[in-house]
């Protein structure tokens, strides 16, 4: 019998959709990164782009911080929702029939396999090779040390 | 391998927001096999000074004989001033879903507990909150971190 205590400042999300945005977070970082570079300069004013003619290097500098962050939550959204498909698809193989609904489905979300049944997609389609099941059913059993300890980082 | 990498690429991702995940787990309440309802605990990183850890551990390692270990420290509910901010932005951000699932708070000014203090203690005085209730779990818009306490615990082969 192992048990655990944690005390914490903080609140409870779907895991599902922290597990995404963590492995979206690995292509995410270095654009976030740029954007992060990108609002420092826009602050000093020092923003300035390699495009030829004046025009257009005058344009770059006079994109509004909104602007920018709007772009910034589209790159976020298409990866977000590029990796939720990828990373669910990983543990399935497609059943292969022309006729199956699940050949009408462009991108696997949790939410889809939530609503279950009505698609070929959901549970037996995954219940294949290296199962969805049980890659959840690691994360939610403490795979390893529950108990280790997780190094601290300073919070910037 | 594959689920040690995610606690990795979760702890990444929060470190960047200021944030943390404190358990090596998500937190389950239902028995299906493949469940998609559990939820992960984000909060603030903290460390117990002076050490390096974030967990306190009473050090029993064993099943079999030994004596009882016991840990207790003290607690400082200071935050950083921007600690909610942080979960607003990150929430926000990656538009996850805030799900509540605790149902019981701890309090310490209402005196109401003292009238019980004569009474002799039976066994099921000593029992306290246990499990996730399945109807009280509930989505919610807000955003309101707060202090939890979590209590796990499970039967190692």
């Amino acid at each position: 019998m192992t048990s655990i205590t944690t005390f914490a400042y903080g609140l409870t999300v779907r895991a599902t959709g922290l597990i995404t945005a963590a492995h979206a977070w690995t292509s995410l970082e270095p654009t976030f990164d740029f954007f992060d570079l990108l609002f420092l300069r826009k602050r000093k004013g020092t923003l300035q782009s390699r495009l030829s003619g004046p025009t257009r290097e005058a344009i770059i500098g006079k994109v509004p911080v909104e602007v920018w962050e709007e772009i910034r939550k589209w790159v976020l959204v298409i990866e977000m929702e590029d990796k939720e498909d990828s990373l669910i698809r990983q543990f399935s193989i497609p059943c292969g029939d022309e006729d199956c609904n699940c050949q009408g489905v462009t991108k696997v979300t949790w939410e889809l396999l939530k609503q279950g049944t009505s698609y070929c997609v959901s549970l037996e389609w995954l219940s294949h090779g290296v199962s969805l099941g049980e890659f959840l059913d690691r994360f939610s059993s403490g795979y390893g040390d529950a108990i280790e300890v997780s190094r601290c980082r300073s919070s910037s | 391998m594959i689920s040690i990498l995610v606690f990795q690429l979760i702890e990444r991702l929060t470190a960047r927001f200021g944030l943390a995940h404190p358990l090596a787990r998500q937190i389950t309440y239902n028995e299906e096999w493949l469940d998609l309802d559990g939820v992960a605990l984000i909060s603030l990183p903290c460390r117990i000074s002076p050490q390096e850890h974030t967990t306190i551990s009473a050090g029993a390692e064993h099943d079999n004989g030994g004596r009882d270990q016991h840990t207790i420290v003290d607690v400082s509910l200071n935050v950083p001033p921007d600690a909610d901010a942080r979960f607003v932005r990150f929430i926000h951000l990656f538009d996850l879903e805030v799900v509540q699932v605790t149902h019981s708070v701890i309090e310490v000014t209402r005196p109401q507990w003292k009238k019980r203090e004569s009474v002799t203690r039976g066994s099921d005085q000593w029992r306290g909150v246990a499990g996730i209730e399945s109807d009280k779990v509930k989505v919610t818009k807000e955003i309101k971190p707060g202090w939890k306490l979590y209590t796990s615990c499970w039967y190692s082969s």
